[in-house]
């Protein structure tokens, strides 16, 4: 029972655990003398200074209190005390630190105490009392309390009736907004549909001609022609020959299906192997010409036909109009009426449109989606490109058409390649600043938040820092998994460095570099010199000697003893002596024998490095997405907590801090786990205020500081007056 | 464990009551058990309520001696109400109490009111027709009950903590007041001027006052000095004797004092041959007060004892009396002949409970405290009363369906239980199971 009290008081929850109080309360059921002993133990969680778990406590006692007689009793009895821990009506009593649950706890205590009055005030003479008291001495407005909880249901009420006003008003605004364009879009729809139809008939019928074309052969081809002739081609690069061949049709079937080998618009599949096996290729080749030929279907070979699922039709003159139109009502659809008809959707579903105008309108929608995919499915050969290629080439050649209606949609990892910056820079720029603080910060001090700042910005994947991140990372696990990021940091600073020089001066133009000129004295008398000294031409060799730079290399050379020793599929291991890190099997770690890392974890470390590597590679998205689980900025529990103690209301300071310390432990800094969900109270009080004050305000350092300042009094004493007498004995 | 002992008490009782059936026991010692077993198992009365007149702290109650029926009352806002404690309302459905009702009372606006806090009431012992009433405002007043005025009002120089008339006095008519200074005054209302003074306590208030209610010119008083003195006020060279406790103190200031901290209540027993007092040294005494020696009997230590007058009571007409202090928001108890190492506590109160007093013949505490209210505790919170309530509905009912089946009438809907009870059921759903 006292470990059930103890887990309920302890969930930090704003409310109870459904599950465990009917376990406390099936125990409580049993005896009377329970019951008093939970009150006993929730007593002694009302005494514990935090207000979650009095708030827990206390939400116990109330469900007690509706049930046991027993329990009324006892609480009633000391009520007094019960009051105390509960609403801080004593004054040098308030109640403990998280400030939410605490207002939460005694507004919740008020109005239990209400509630319990008015059910059981008839029974329990000194809850009528305290309830009297409550009123009369400590002021405790009841009926305000009633009143704001009716106001509250009042304005809620305002709220929901002005919402529905609003959303019947935008749901006959669409309305009206639809009865006026419907007439419109229908009309739009169907024009590009007969453009369609007049284009080109409907799939089905062209699939069944061209079955039965195919079925009876050449003849058929003929047949095929007037089709061909309204342009009806395949999408693929050979199309254009395609219809070529339709032209001087003398050619054969079987040089079409060679030359529809490469573009994948025929394919003869040979069935029975036996028979290929028996006949030579060529020979093959020839039946199987002559078969064809002759309109001769053998059974031996199966004519399988992939139709394209695209289609392109090719702007001639003949249909300029057509497509005109067609483009036009196409572009139309794309970008106004599909979009207005979605939005519409939205606003009606949102807004509780009727079920017949929401149906009305998916059925639109549905409409002008086929149109449109019909249209996407139709590549249109624009006129102006295909005069063009008439210009400068053969008739022959045609150039497929640009995509219409293509957006790009390039994966951000792939941008540079395609040379869109803008966007990305767009995105980093808000978090230059926070990358400049950073390195503010980190120069001025090596204080604890710099390094949540950091990895709050190594987060963003956008940011510079993010990538030194992963370099960094990557060279710490190049150099032993155990090394710490500090360490790597010394290791930096302990880089050497040359001075700025002439060459570096003048790196843009390095013509300009000057060699300073040398006097030469040819005599070396003291008094006795040329009038005109003469400066020498620097010499070619001189200059580029300016422009070499050498470097020295101030660290030991530490020859390598180690070697990669990865398995390799000859049998072998790997015999490369790199550093850190081999450049085909990644970071160097240790391995036995056969080549198989020695340490486990290790291993699946150095595994789950390259699948994350490799994640990272194709979805930058995702990883991204990842790791918006760490904390947002706007997540610092400290301004939280702040912003908390300033107003009172729950931000969920808590929550960030919950967050922050998995966060840590995620670090792995060893940091023991608190059984419990509470909110710790501890980290509340330990603000950067109080910090710096027990710094600033230690004994010692103010006797420092006392100290120096006598120190520096004494001296300007002494240098004023330190030759009269009274100042002089000190 | 309380519920045998209560059982055994009532077995007593019962047997008791055979006895003096048969003629073997005085018919007063069988009353006299029967007062102290109402004594015994006090709790706040579930259907007496006080009607509120106070909207600031109770500082003292006191029943008038006369008819043993009047409460008068006083505030810490000035007010003095006076109840009737014979006169109740009848059952009001809403609380479900019945309130004594107020015959009148002054309210601070009133012209003649105390300004500031009043720490003492009390009636005059002949009659109800005067009270007096003392308070911070540094005055004693004595009222005309029945104009509710003032007839007279002595100032003094510091405040006034207690004063007390005695109750048995007919040679002299003197008041007794504690204040500020050392001095303790007597005031004869017939002389309208403080006629003695006596000095005798070290430089201090004085905190407490008391009669002897056997011997009319015996006086206790009580003061920081940690010394309770008793007088004899015919003589006007000094004290009768100072109550010294020879044992050692913690303080080892002075050696043989009352208390080992002042000495902030005193009240003689109903047989007034001992001397009750309690000091701020959380302890209750009680000295003989003729040897002035401590009775060797160790009483349960008590909390919360303020720095100010303790309004404590005894009582005198039970086989076994016992003692009413109030203690923080708390009024223990105990027996005085008998008592046990705890004492019980009657919780009732918010916040702290200022007085108490005993009506004898309503067998009944009355207590007012800082939460505004006065209090009536009886013998298990009159339960007693609400089943004989519920015991009459049930034959009310029943009569009503006897009549019912003899003029073969259609059955009575069934009546609820009274709500006070349905109220105390144990409520357990049965999903818990």
């Amino acid at each position: 029972m006292k470990k059930c009290v103890h887990e309920l008081t302890n969930t930090g929850n704003p409310s109870l655990p459904e599950a465990e109080t009917k376990k406390f309360k099936r125990l409580c059921r049993e005896s009377d003398d329970y019951v008093r002993y939970a009150f006993y133990l929730i007593m002694k969680q009302l005494t514990k200074n935090h207000s979650e778990i009095r708030l827990s406590a206390f939400q116990l006692a109330d469900e007690l209190f509706n049930r046991s007689h027993a329990f009324r009793e006892i609480l009633v009895l000391h009520l007094q005390q019960f009051l105390a821990l509960t609403t801080a009506l004593e004054v040098n009593k308030p109640l403990p630190p998280p400030s939410a649950a605490a207002n939460k706890l005694k507004s919740e205590t008020l109005l239990a105490i209400q509630r319990w009055y008015e059910k059981y005030g008839k029974g329990y003479r000194k809850l009528v009392h305290g309830y009297d008291y409550l009123k009369n001495c400590k002021f405790v407005d009841f009926t305000n309390l009633q009143a704001q909880n009716q106001a509250e249901r009042l304005r809620l009420e305002k709220e929901e009736k002005r919402k529905q006003k609003a959303m019947a008003d935008k749901v006959t605004k669409v309305l009206k907004e639809i009865s006026e364009t419907q007439q419109e879009i229908v009309n739009c729809a169907t024009e590009t549909e007969n453009c369609l139809k007049l284009l080109l008939p409907t799939t089905s019928e062209e699939t069944l001609m061209d079955f039965s074309s195919l079925e009876s052969n050449n003849p058929s081809l003929e047949s095929r022609e007037p089709f061909q002739s309204c342009s009806v081609s395949n999408q693929s690069h050979n199309t254009s020959h395609c219809t070529n061949l339709d032209r001087d049709k003398s050619k054969c079937l079987s040089d079409k299906v060679g030359q529809s080998s490469l573009s994948g618009m025929l394919l003869n599949n040979v069935e029975s192997m036996d028979n290929t096996s028996l006949i030579s290729d060529n020979d093959c080749e020839d039946e199987e010409n002559d078969l064809v030929a002759h309109g001769y279907n053998s059974t031996k070979f199966i004519l399988s036909i992939e139709v394209p699922d695209k289609v392109s039709v090719q702007e001639t003159t003949d249909n300029t109009d057509i497509m005109q139109s067609l483009k036009d009502s196409s572009k139309l659809i794309d970008n106004t009426y599909l979009p207005k008809v979605i939005r519409w959707l939205e606003i009606l579903s949102k807004n509780g449109g009727k079920e017949n105008d929401i149906k009305s309108a998916i059925d639109l929608k549905i409409h002008l989606e086929t149109i449109k995919s019909k249209c996407v499915d139709l590549k249109l050969v624009s006129m102006e490109t295909n005069k063009n290629k008439l210009d400068d080439s053969d008739d022959d050649f045609e150039e497929v058409p640009e995509k219409e209606g293509f957006e790009p949609h390039i994966p951000p990892h792939l941008r540079a390649e395609y040379g869109l910056t803008d966007n990305v820079t767009t995105q980093a720029k808000p978090q230059l600043v926070t990358v400049s603080s950073e390195s503010f910060s980190k120069a001025s001090t090596g204080w604890n938040l710099k390094e949540r700042l950091t990895s709050q910005v190594a987060a963003d994947p956008t940011t510079m820092a993010n990538a030194l991140a992963k370099v960094e990372s990557q060279s710490v696990m190049s150099t032993s998994p155990k090394m710490s990021r500090q360490n790597s940091q010394e290791t930096a600073s302990n880089i050497p460095f040359v001075e700025f020089g002439a060459d570096l001066a003048c790196w843009e133009n390095p013509d300009q570099i000057e060699v300073p000129s040398v006097i030469k004295y040819d005599s070396l008398h003291r008094f006795w010199t040329p009038k005109e000294t003469e400066t020498e031409k620097p010499s070619q060799h001189e200059l580029s000697a300016l422009k070499n730079r050498v470097f020295s290399f101030p660290g030991k050379f530490e020859p390598v003893k180690w070697k990669c020793r990865a398995p390799m599929p000859n049998g072998k291991v790997c015999e490369r002596m790199d550093r850190i890190k081999c450049p085909f099997h990644g970071t160097i770690i240790a391995r036995d024998e056969t080549g198989k890392p020695s340490n486990v974890t290790d291993s699946s470390e150095a595994h789950q490095k390259e699948v994350t590597a490799l994640v990272e590679q194709e979805e930058p998205s995702t990883s991204c997405c990842n790791e918006n689980h760490e904390l947002q900025p706007w997540q610092d529990p400290e301004l939280q907590r702040e912003i908390e103690h300033a107003t009172g209301h729950d931000l969920g300071s808590a929550r960030s801090q919950k967050l922050l310390d998995k966060a840590t432990k995620g670090k792995g800094k060893g940091k023991k786990s608190k059984k419990s969900n509470l909110t710790n109270i501890k980290a509340i009080q330990n603000t950067t205020h109080k910090r710096l004050s027990a710094k600033v305000f230690n004994k010692r350092s103010l006797k420092k500081v006392c100290a120096t300042l006598d120190n520096c009094d004494y001296k300007r004493i002494r240098d004023k007056f330190g030759n009269q007498f009274h100042y002089s004995l000190k | 464990m309380s519920s045998v002992s209560q059982k055994a008490n009532h077995h007593a009782l019962l047997h008791r009551l055979t006895n003096q059936s048969n003629g073997l026991l005085k018919p007063l010692k069988l009353q006299r058990s029967v007062v102290s077993y109402f004594m015994q198992h006090l709790e706040l009365s579930r259907n007496k309520d006080f009607k509120t007149v106070h909207s600031s702290a109770i500082n003292d109650v006191n029943i008038d001696l006369t008819e043993n029926r009047y409460l008068l009352s006083g505030g810490a806002d000035g007010t003095i109400a006076i109840h009737d404690l014979e006169n109740l309302t009848d059952i009001d459905e809403i609380n479900h109490s019945r309130t004594y009702k107020l015959v009148c009372s002054v309210s601070p606006s009133n012209r003649n009111a105390h300004k500031r806090s009043i720490e003492t009431v009390q009636w005059y012992p002949l009659d109800t027709g005067i009270f007096t009433s003392s308070g911070t405002d540094r005055l004693l007043k004595i009222w005309d009950t029945n104009t509710l005025k003032t007839a007279e009002e002595y100032n003094f120089s510091g405040v006034v903590h207690c004063h007390q008339m005695s109750s048995i006095a007919t040679k002299h008519n003197l008041i007794a007041i504690g204040t500020d200074s050392s001095i303790v005054k007597l005031v004869d209302p017939r002389a309208g001027s403080a006629t003695h003074s006596l000095r005798g306590h070290k430089d201090g208030e004085v905190r407490a006052v008391s009669w002897s209610n056997k011997d009319e010119f015996l006086l206790a008083t009580g003061g920081v000095d940690n010394f309770a003195i008793l007088w004899d006020v015919r003589t006007a060279k000094g004290c009768l004797m100072k109550l010294q406790d020879k044992k050692k103190k913690k303080s080892g200031f002075t050696p043989d004092t009352t208390h080992d901290g002042s000495v902030n209540g005193l009240h003689f027993t109903g047989d007034g041959l001992h001397l009750a007092t309690v000091g701020t040294d959380q302890k209750f005494f009680l000295w003989n007060v003729y040897t002035g020696k401590k009775l060797p009997m160790n009483f349960p230590a008590l909390s919360h004892i303020k720095r100010r007058c303790i309004k404590f009571y005894l009582t005198k007409g039970g086989s076994d009396n016992h003692a009413f202090i109030p203690t923080g928001s708390s009024i223990s108890t105990f027996s005085l002949s008998l008592p046990s190492s705890k004492s019980k506590h009657l919780y009732g109160h918010y916040n702290s409970v200022n007085c108490c007093t005993y009506h004898e013949q309503g067998n009944q505490l009355i207590s007012g405290g800082n939460d505004q209210k006065i209090l009536a505790w009886t013998h298990k919170g009159d339960q007693d009363f609400e089943e004989y309530l519920c015991d009459r509905q049930v034959e009310k009912m029943e009569n009503k369906v006897k009549r019912n089946l003899e003029e073969v009438l259609e059955l009575p809907p069934m009546q609820p239980i009274p709500e006070a009870i349905a109220q105390t059921l144990d409520t357990w759903s049965d999903d818990e199971v």
